[in-house]
C-alpha cells in the first residue's frame, strides 16, 4: 500500500503543483472577499479529480496488470485510490477550515461550510470511482461529466418548481448530517468497487 | 521432479478464440521457450498463469501452489516482464526503486542499483524518455531485484537489437545458475530461444502442438531435401510437413525414418514451427 500511494503521489507531481497554485490563487481571492467557501469548492473539486487522474496514468501504462503480479492484491489497488482521494480531500478540508477561521473567526460557520463542501466531494468520489473501475478512465470520463451535471439539473428542477429553499436550521442540520451520509456512501462505493475489480480481467 | 510451473487442461473461451486444454510442465532450474504465431494464445496463457484473467477450466500450479492460494508470499518469488514497460511515464528510475521497495518485502535496493549501473540506466530521467531497450532493461532489473525464483517474460526481447538481446539473454543464463530458478519466456525470436532454452512449448491456434526438451526436438527432426519420388518412399506418419519449390521438395521428417543417402539439414526450431503450421501434409 505504501508503494502504491507513493507511486500515485510521484505520478501526480505536476497536479500537486497545480493544486498548490490553485490553493494560493483562491486563498488570495478569499482574502479579498473575506470568504473561504470558493477556496473550499475549488480544492474539493481538485481533490476528487486526483485519484481519477492517477487512474488515467495507470491505465495508459497498463500498470494494474503489472502491479497484480507483484505482492499487491486487487483490494490493495482499489483501496489505494480511495485513500488517495481521501488524503487530498482531508488536506483540502483542513486547509480551508484554517483559512476560513482566520478570515471570519466564526468557527461554526467555517466548519459547516467545509463539512458540507467536502462531504459533497466524497459523495462525488463514491459515485464516480466504481464507474472508473468498471469502464476505465477513458470511457468513464463521459460518465463523470454526466454525473457532474446531475446536481445542476436537480437544483434547476427545484427552482423551476418553486420549491422553497430550506431554512437556515435545516441547512445546518444537513451540513452535520452530510459527513455521515458521505462516509456511508464511501463504504457502499468501496464494496461495489472491490466486487467489480475482483472480477476484472486484464 | 520438482516443477516451477504445472499447467493442466487450461482452458479459456473467448468469442472466436479458445485456449484449449493446454498442458505443459516446466521443471525447476530450467528455461522454457513459449512459441507460436501471433494470436496463438501465448499471452492469454501467461495472463492465466499470472491470475490476471480467470480460466474456464483447468489447473495451474506455480512454484508448487496456486496463484490464488499463494497470495503475496508467492508473488515475492515471481518476476514478470511484460511486452511493454508497465511503469507510468512520469516516474524516474529512482521513483520506481522507492515504489517497488514499498511493494516487495524482499526488495534489494543494492541489487537494483547494480543493475542500473550495469545497464547504464539514467536515474533521474522520466521513463517516457527511455528507449524501448532501456524500458525493457528497467523491467528486467525490477524483475531480478527481489527474491525471484521464477521469471515469466512475455515478448521481453522483441523489438530490441541483437546486442541488447544478447546482453539480456546472458542475464537470464546467470539467473539460471541457481538450480532453484526457472524461466518461462515467450518470444518470436526463435534463434534466441534456441540459444538458451531447455524446453520448447509450441502453441498453435490455442492448442499445444508439442512441449518437449529442445535437444530432443532438434535431434528427432531433420529437413530432408529430395525429389517427389524419394518423398513418397518416406513413411507419411514420420513427415511433419512438406514445402515444394522449383528444385524439388523439402520436408521436415523424423530423423529415424529418413534413409541414409538423402540430403538432410539439421532442423531448427524455426523449421519445426514453420513446417508444422505452413507446410503441406504429404
Amino acid at each position: 500500500m505504501r508503494g502504491l500511494l507513493w507511486k500515485d503521489l510521484k505520478n501526480l507531481k505536476h497536479q500537486v503543483v497545480i493544486y498548490a497554485f490553485m490553493a494560493t490563487i483562491w486563498f488570495i481571492v478569499s482574502l479579498v472577499n473575506w470568504d473561504a467557501s470558493f477556496l473550499g469548492g475549488v480544492l474539493m473539486m481538485l481533490s476528487v479529480i486526483m485519484p481519477i487522474t492517477a487512474m488515467g496514468y495507470d491505465e495508459r501504462a497498463k500498470w494494474d496488470r503489472y502491479a497484480l503480479t507483484m505482492p499487491v492484491s486487487r483490494a490493495d489497488l482499489v483501496v489505494s485510490k480511495y485513500l488517495l482521494g481521501g488524503l487530498f480531500t482531508l488536506f483540502g478540508a483542513i486547509f480551508t477550515t484554517v483559512i476560513s477561521l482566520l478570515l471570519t473567526g466564526d468557527a461554526v460557520k467555517s466548519l459547516l461550510t467545509v463539512l458540507f463542501l467536502f462531504s459533497l466531494g466524497l459523495f462525488f468520489l463514491s459515485v464516480i470511482l466504481p464507474f472508473m473501475f468498471k469502464f476505465g478512465v477513458e470511457k468513464g470520463r463521459f460518465m463523470l461529466m454526466a454525473i457532474a451535471l446531475l446536481p445542476t439539473a436537480l437544483i434547476l428542477f427545484l427552482s423551476e418548481n418553486a420549491i422553497p429553499s430550506p431554512s437556515d436550521t435545516t441547512l445546518m442540520g444537513l451540513s452535520f448530517l452530510a459527513p455521515v451520509l458521505a462516509v456511508a456512501a464511501l463504504a457502499v462505493s468501496l464494496a461495489v468497487s472491490l466486487a467489480i475489480y475482483r472480477r476484472k480481467e486484464f | 521432479m520438482e516443477y516451477a510451473l504445472e499447467v493442466k487442461d487450461l482452458t479459456k473461451r473467448y468469442q472466436g478464440f479458445t485456449l484449449d486444454h493446454v498442458n505443459f510442465t516446466l521443471p525447476s532450474g530450467c528455461i522454457m521457450g513459449f512459441i507460436g504465431e501471433n494470436g496463438a494464445g501465448k499471452s492469454t496463457a501467461i495472463k492465466l498463469i499470472l491470475d490476471l484473467i480467470h480460466p474456464d477450466d483447468g489447473e495451474i500450479s506455480v512454484l508448487g501452489t496456486s496463484m490464488c492460494a499463494g497470495g503475496k508470499q508467492l508473488r515475492e518469488q515471481i518476476g514478470v516482464v511484460m511486452d511493454e514497460s508497465s511503469f507510468p511515464d512520469n516516474l524516474t528510475l529512482e521513483d520506481i526503486g522507492k515504489i517497488l521497495n514499498g511493494c516487495y518485502q524482499t526488495w534489494s535496493s543494492g541489487r537494483f542499483q547494480q543493475y542500473q549501473d550495469k545497464f547504464s540506466l539514467p536515474g533521474r530521467k522520466p521513463v517516457k524518455q527511455f528507449s524501448r531497450g532501456m524500458k525493457m532493461k528497467l523491467a528486467i532489473a525490477a524483475a531480478l531485484s527481489h527474491n525471484s525464483r521464477l521469471l515469466i517474460l512475455d515478448e521481453a526481447t522483441s523489438g530490441l537489437d541483437p546486442i541488447i538481446r544478447d546482453e539480456i539473454l546472458d542475464e537470464f543464463l546467470s539467473f539460471l545458475q541457481d538450480e532453484d530458478h526457472s524461466i518461462l519466456i515467450s518470444s518470436h525470436i526463435l534463434s534466441d530461444l534456441e540459444k538458451v532454452c531447455d524446453y520448447i512449448t509450441f502453441l498453435h491456434q490455442g492448442k499445444v502442438l508439442f512441449s518437449k526438451p529442445k535437444d530432443e526436438l532438434m535431434e528427432s527432426y531433420v529437413v530432408v531435401k529430395c525429389s517427389e519420388r524419394e518423398l513418397e518412399a518416406l513413411d507419411p506418419a514420420a513427415v511433419l510437413g512438406v514445402r515444394r519449390n522449383r528444385f524439388g521438395v523439402e520436408a521436415l521428417a523424423q530423423r529415424h525414418a529418413v534413409p541414409t543417402g538423402l540430403i538432410t539439414d539439421p532442423a531448427t526450431i524455426e523449421d519445426i514451427m514453420l513446417y508444422s503450421v505452413r507446410g503441406e501434409k504429404q
